[in-house]
């Protein structure tokens, strides 16, 4: 095949099933009955844990299948994009609470270089789904190359139960409005290059 | 597979072969030295039969078959992405570069156009690169994934017969001719 499909963002989707979809549902569960999370209407619509002074419920609440799930996740991602490994760490990570009409505005997560999702608790046919924005906006007023995709400024990922994503954090994305009474939950995370040491002056103040 | 590259940007590549490569080069031999050639209207450097007001040197000289293969191209690019058959494109620009010692091209795009691209009469294969540049400006200031990305740029070498197509409004430029050797090539601009 002649044509190369250049610069384009790979989104990884992979789906746990079995004993380790198991291990991760219980070690969630046990984490949830320690969280207080609260409500954020003014950066989104829903429930969560998330702050900005570097939340990592993973590791606070001890979610260590989620987090070796993680890991495996990110080896295949790595090998399926030919792509030499880089030293990361879950940076941050919390849970996301969805009721009913609940969503979350077009965002990226800054402070990350590969971000994910877990899905946990997810109704069916319930909304709650993850649109994905083109980064291009040499195509934002074009129609061509639609590369076969009549949706090709956007990607969708319907969520479901034990299914983790993994895309670059600079994608900007957003999740659709939750319909019925069920409650859907899901862990968001940044995987992060560990903290560079100081070698120079350090508590300098500006 | 799991791992979805999504937004891609399709660049295709070709090299025409055999019989219709020696009818290409054939045809365009017998005109390429009769066409005026004048600096390029731009601010790089080079030699050109662009014409603001419009130029179309694939009909007005009658290459024919190199106008069959560039047809031929864009219906494999089309099938590759999965674009649908049947809609009409037209051939709305095309012209000779010539590029000797020293010259170069900066980064440009092609606008008002769907699909651009290039073919190579004559080259030593390192008399300058085509570079496309990475349109995802959320990637000018990260590192990852930069190995896929390739650097941000996508390079192309030059070589005899070779076809490119890519979309107009992906910016490319061509990188400074350090041999001795002009390097002549066809442009083009599909609508």
């Amino acid at each position: 095949m002649p044509t190369h499909k250049l610069f384009s963002s790979p989104i990884h989707i992979r789906d746990f099933e079995g004993p380790e979809l198991d291990e991760i549902q219980q070690c969630v569960a046990g984490a949830l009955e320690r969280l207080e999370p609260t409500r954020d209407q003014q950066r989104h619509h829903l429930t969560t844990t998330f702050d900005f002074d570097g939340v990592n419920d993973i590791r606070r609440s001890n979610m260590e299948p989620l987090a070796w799930g993680i890991w495996a996740a990110m080896k295949e991602y790595f090998h399926e994009l030919v792509l030499t490994p880089i030293n990361l760490e879950i940076g941050e990570s919390w849970v996301n609470y969805y009721n009913e009409g609940d969503f979350m505005y077009d965002h990226e997560h800054p402070s990350g270089v590969i971000s994910g999702v877990y899905y946990y608790a997810m109704p069916e046919n319930a909304g709650g789904d993850i649109y994905f924005r083109s980064p291009n906006p040499l195509m934002h007023h074009r129609v061509w190359p639609q590369c076969g995709d009549p949706d090709f400024q956007q990607y969708k990922v319907t969520p479901k139960v034990g299914r983790l994503l993994l895309f670059p954090s600079w994608l900007t994305h957003s999740v659709m409005p939750v319909t019925g009474t069920e409650q859907k939950i899901s862990v968001s995370f940044n995987l992060c290059p560990p903290p560079i040491p100081m070698s120079g002056p350090s508590n300098t103040q500006f | 597979m799991t791992t979805n590259n999504c937004f891609g940007t399709p660049i295709f590549v070709h090299d025409l072969e055999g019989q219709e490569l020696t009818l290409v080069q054939n045809e365009i031999a017998d005109v390429v030295d009769t066409i005026p050639q004048v600096a390029t209207p731009w601010a790089e450097r080079g030699m050109t039969s662009y014409q603001t007001e419009g130029c179309n040197d694939l009909q007005t000289y009658k290459l024919d078959h190199l106008t069959r293969a560039v047809f031929g191209s864009v219906g494999m690019l089309l099938k590759d992405i999965g674009y649908p058959l049947g809609t009409p494109w037209n051939l709305c620009d095309s012209w000779f570069n010539w590029y000797s010692e020293g010259d170069f091209m900066f980064e440009h795009v092609h606008p008002e156009r769907r699909i651009s691209g290039c073919y190579y009469y004559s080259t030593t294969g390192t008399d300058g690169e085509l570079k496309f540049k990475n349109p995802n400006p959320l990637m000018q200031m990260k590192q990852w994934p930069a190995d896929l990305l390739r650097d941000q740029d996508y390079r192309v070498e030059p070589r005899i017969g070779r076809l490119v197509l890519f979309p107009s409004w992906l910016a490319h430029r061509v990188s400074i001719n350090t041999t001795k050797q002009t390097r002549i090539s066809i442009a083009f601009n599909i609508a």
